[in-house]
């Protein structure tokens, strides 16, 4: 790339004048026959079309060669559009530029309208290849310091792992360890042994979970992950949390405890999975702490760390009462997965939320626990519902509906909405035989189309 | 009396050499594999009395090992699987495959020897 730029440089400096030179009269006697001839301040426009004039500037080469250029610039823009812009330039200097820096601009204005093209296209050249060559050197740089970085880690990392591992399995005592480990005390190799001893502690367990948080505390390895969780970097403090749930698990809970409520949700998250690790005899505590939002992924990834660790599971109708909306739609969830049938009167109570989402899990609680008392419930709360729970408790009188309900499933499938239609169709299907006589029955009084209905939900892939 | 050997293969080297640091000690003798493809190739030259594999591996996985193993080779030598924590489907796939034994990280070492004795036991 370099070479290509060096040779158009030489090219446009070698081959441009002679270019220019060669084209000069003809520049002069262009087409419209104007010829301009600027002389030190004042442009003179000479209207002698057809003429070829030799003017005194052929003798001076440098003023012969910013009339050239000049021939050039107007050949390319024209002239008024020359002089439009100078001025529109000058009178923007002059209105809009606070007067330390009206004179500079106002100088460059008119150089770039004095010195020749050539020269400025060499200058445009020379910073783009100076600016090349800085980011070239500046990206050798910090590979190299990278490289010598990632050296360097390696080094020690193998260094404190033959340590470590050593003192692990009994081959030599903890003053010789901690003799052996050299430059504990430097920040970078500080955080390679926090990065071995939590890769130790994230596979294996058992007799190695005790000695290498004794190790954690012993090189006091906790004061730089405090010092993470207080950074005001959110990928810092997520840093911290991480490491001292890993590797100090018994002095980590108040540390994370102020993050649960954190603004960043990255933090929060992050604080939210280290408490349920952090309290095994009762995990899901810190819902009743939230008043931030408590998002789908990190519901996810509680209820994973959950399963992982084989958790005892709580009652989760104590969080129903939260004012946090994602608590209360977390718990029935978690009610409905857990299948803790005893909460049903507080369910069907939640059913009066003034909330669209709650309103849909208890529906759906009510659907998945097959809770009887909740059928007459729902099919009340259906006009004044959103079409999605709408659908929710077409689906659900599918399950706890019976013959009682046909009426009503009848009625949505001749007056409602065409997805509560298929479902109100697929119910009264499902329920029982006399449900499907029904549907035939309507079909005779008036063409609904039944077959077209039926086919679609007793495909299987519907 | 020859030492048993086990072939262990796994891409993480501080846990790749704890596992063989602990067996060694146990007496057995340790073929280590930083990948999948470095484990077939030991297993080309050298006979083996156990297999203990990490699913994920650059490479060729767990997976493609014991299939390649149980399906294209019919080498029948017990394979003890080591995988990541929730990974149950993957664990199902390994036994689909072949695969005698598993351990979710992280696994207790004591519980890891037990584990491979009984299994070099069953096959004696």
């Amino acid at each position: 790339m370099l070479h290509t730029l060096a040779l158009y440089s030489v090219i446009i400096m070698v081959f441009l004048p002679d270019y220019i030179q060669a084209q000069g009269p003809e520049i002069r006697n262009d087409s419209y026959g104007i010829s301009q001839v600027k002389d030190s301040d004042s442009l003179q426009v000479s209207k002698n079309a057809g003429t070829t004039k030799k003017n005194s500037f052929s003798s001076d080469p440098v003023k012969s060669s910013t009339y050239k250029s000049e021939q050039l610039f107007q050949r390319i823009f024209g002239v008024k559009n020359l002089k439009a812009l100078e001025k529109d330039l000058n009178e923007y200097g002059n209105s809009h530029l606070p007067p330390f820096m009206r004179r500079i601009f106002l100088e460059i204005v008119e150089k770039s309208f004095i010195y020749p093209i050539v020269f400025l296209i060499i200058t445009l050249i020379l910073v783009l290849l100076f600016n090349i060559i800085s980011v070239i050197i500046i990206l050798r740089y910090t590979n190299h310091q990278k490289n010598r970085r990632e050296r360097y880690i390696n080094i020690y990392r193998t260094r404190y792992e033959e340590i470590l591992s050593g003192y692990l399995f009994h081959d030599i005592d903890w003053n010789t360890a901690s003799i052996l480990i050299k430059k504990k005390n430097k920040l970078l190799n500080r955080s390679v042994l926090i990065s071995v001893l939590s890769n130790f502690q994230e596979n294996l367990r058992g007799d190695f979970d005790n000695q290498i948080q004794e190790i954690f505390i012993n090189l006091g390895l906790q004061t730089n992950a405090i010092k993470l969780i207080k950074s005001p970097f959110y990928y810092k403090k997520v840093s911290g949390i991480r490491q001292l749930t890993l590797l100090h698990p018994k002095g980590a809970y108040h540390f994370i405890k102020p993050y649960l409520n954190h603004s960043n949700d990255m933090v929060r998250a992050e604080a939210q999975a280290s408490y349920i690790v952090l309290h095994p005899e009762d995990p899901f505590c810190f819902l009743k702490a939230l008043t931030r939002s408590f998002n789908q992924w990190t519901q996810l990834t509680v209820f994973n760390l959950y399963r992982s660790y084989q958790l005892k599971v709580p009652s989760f109708v104590q969080y129903l009462n939260s004012e946090n909306i994602n608590v209360r739609n977390f718990s029935l969830v978690m009610i409905t997965y857990f299948q803790q049938v005893e909460n049903s009167p507080v369910i069907l109570k939640m059913l009066e939320s003034p909330q669209e989402t709650t309103r849909f899990h208890c529906i759906r609680a009510i659907n998945d626990l097959l809770l009887y008392e909740g059928r007459e419930l729902i099919k009340c709360r259906y006009p004044f519902e959103t079409r999605k729970n709408q659908i929710e408790i077409i689906k659900a009188l599918r399950n706890i509906g019976n013959q009682d309900d046909f009426d009503f499933l009848e009625n949505i499938f001749l007056t409602g909405f065409v997805t509560a239609r298929t479902e109100a169709c697929r119910s009264l299907y499902f329920i029982s035989a006399e449900g499907h006589q029904r549907l035939i029955r309507m079909n005779q009084d008036a063409d609904l189309k039944l077959e077209q209905y039926l086919a679609h939900i007793t495909d299987s892939r519907n | 009396m020859q030492p048993q050997k086990i072939l262990l293969a796994e891409d993480n080297k501080l846990i790749l050499e704890t596992i063989a640091r602990s067996l060694t000690r146990e007496g057995y003798e340790i073929l280590k594999a930083y990948d999948g493809k470095e484990c077939l190739q030991i297993l080309e030259d050298h006979k083996v009395d156990l297999i203990i594999t990490d699913l994920f591996m650059p490479f060729i996985n767990g997976h493609e090992v014991i299939s390649t193993l149980r399906n294209e080779r019919k080498d029948q030598t017990p394979i003890l699987v080591l995988s990541a924590g929730g990974g149950e489907e993957n664990v199902l796939k390994a036994f689909e495959l072949g695969a005698d034994d598993f351990m979710v990280k992280p696994f207790s070492l004591m519980e890891l020897c037990v584990r491979v004795r009984k299994l070099l036991a069953s096959k004696r």
